[in-house]
């Protein structure tokens, strides 16, 4: 077995020195001699290497965590943003149906004051669908034969006349709206009383045939129904004149041009009048 | 079989669809049809007498859809279907461009037929030139689609067939 080599005194005596010295440095830093000025020296260099390692450790560490601070910010605005889009998404929602009720609510009150206008009982329709061919202007409606409708009978929207049932089955019936190149309608001009003939004219709209080019008529004219056809009754509004022409001098007719007061493409819901043929309205003089 | 399934199937989801969406797929007085693709689409699988009288059956289905007179729609779809089995009993064969302008020119012939039938022959020009020219540029997508769809028929029933025999 080796022998255990003994340390020299005088070594001995350096690593105390030593130990000494460092414990009076730690000393000297850690206690305030400020009074006696004797620490000063040796903690300003401790301090300024201390200092020195704390800024080089400082500022990766602070930059470490600042870029987790936002990292987990990121994430949170993340969620939360995730969670405020789909409540605006849902908020949006309500608000269109909200929207659409209050829409809704004005076209069924201007229904309403027109059924008030009118005589005899009605029935609210939807319109669900349009005919196959396009260049026919018919609409289907949600009501038919058990609601009491038949064939002839007017059917009205917020602003006058829209056109007439033509078929019924059950639960649905068929409208001929009064723009449909095939609907004609008995009609008169309420400031003059000239009789004429209501033409569809598809997208064109409609125009009043069968005026004579003696009879005074004018642009912003009234045109409302006569009651002659014995479908409509008289007074009903019908549209307004919009263009009056001399036709060609051979031409016994006037070319005016109407502008129907219900709007045909955009009408979701009508009246449809339970009678037909029935003389006087309430409303027949008001525009 | 399968191309009078979807003859009936297609037809009628495209009548549906066409009378409830139609605004929206209407400018002016035309509007996308996909009853004029089918139609010839059909016509070049079936043989005269059998596909006639389908096709008969199919416009009387497709008239309910329509306020114009019952027997409009199966004579302008009988007259199309004759017309192309005509084309197809006189050409060797039909590449798919020609076929695409043989749509065009059926279309045409239908909505002469049904304009004329409904008495509005005056729309002829230019609503039913312009319908037969969006129906060709619509039918490579259509044909595309009811191939597809007959395909599935197809392969359903032959599953159910190897189903049934096991």
């Amino acid at each position: 077995m080796p022998q255990k080599q003994k340390r020299s005194p005088r070594k001995k005596i350096i690593v105390f020195i030593c130990l000494v010295l460092f414990a009076a440095v730690i000393g000297l830093v850690t206690i305030r001699f400020s009074a006696l000025n004797l620490a000063v020296p040796a903690a300003m260099m401790v301090r300024d290497t201390s200092g020195r390692l704390q800024q080089f450790l400082f500022v990766p560490v602070s930059r470490i965590r600042t870029l987790w601070e936002s990292y987990v910010d990121v994430r949170e605005a993340r969620q939360e943003n995730e969670i405020l889009k789909a409540r605006l998404a849902q908020l949006q929602t309500e608000i269109t149906r909200y929207r659409e009720a209050l829409i809704e609510n004005r076209r069924l009150r201007q229904l309403l004051d027109v059924k008030r206008h009118l005589n005899g009982k009605t029935v609210l329709a939807h319109i669900v669908g349009c005919d196959l061919a396009p260049w026919r202007a018919v609409a289907t409606i949600d009501r038919g034969k058990r609601d009491g409708l038949m064939p002839d009978m007017p059917v009205l929207s917020q602003g006058g006349v829209i056109g007439r049932i033509t078929e019924t089955s059950m639960s649905f019936s068929r409208v001929m709206l009064i723009t449909d190149y095939q609907s004609r309608i008995a009609a008169i001009i309420q400031r003059n009383r000239a009789r004429g003939l209501l033409a569809g004219h598809g997208p064109d709209g409609c125009s009043l045939e069968y005026v004579e080019k003696g009879v005074d008529v004018e642009p912003g004219d009234i045109v409302i129904t006569s009651g002659m056809d014995a479908v409509f009754q008289k007074g009903l509004l019908l549209g307004k004149v919009v263009s009056v022409k001399a036709s060609a001098q051979s031409n016994l007719f006037q070319e005016i041009k109407v502008e129907p007061f219900s709007d045909v493409g955009k009408t979701e819901e009508v009246l449809v009048l339970l009678y037909s043929n029935i003389q006087g309205s309430k409303g027949a003089e008001k525009p | 079989m399968a191309a009078t399934a979807c003859l009936f199937i297609l037809g009628y989801a495209a009548a549906v669809l066409q009378s409830s969406a139609g605004a929206l797929l209407q400018v002016g007085l035309v509007r996308v049809d996909a009853l004029a693709a089918l139609l010839c689409w059909y016509s070049l699988r079936q043989d005269a007498l059998y596909g006639a009288v389908f096709v008969v059956l199919f416009g009387l289905l497709i008239s309910s859809f329509s306020i114009i007179p019952a027997y409009v729609f199966p004579l302008s779809y009988l007259l199309g279907f004759l017309t192309v089995r005509y084309i197809v009993s006189n050409v060797l064969e039909l590449s798919s461009w020609q076929v695409y302008l043989m749509t065009g020119f059926v279309s045409m012939e239908i909505s002469v037929v049904q304009l004329a039938g409904s008495g509005s022959v005056d729309l002829v020009w230019p609503w039913g030139v312009l319908q037969a020219f969006v129906n060709v540029l619509t039918a490579p997508v259509l044909m595309a689609v009811f191939g597809r769809i007959e395909a599935l028929l197809k392969k359903l029933r032959k599953e159910k067939g190897e189903l049934s025999t096991r």
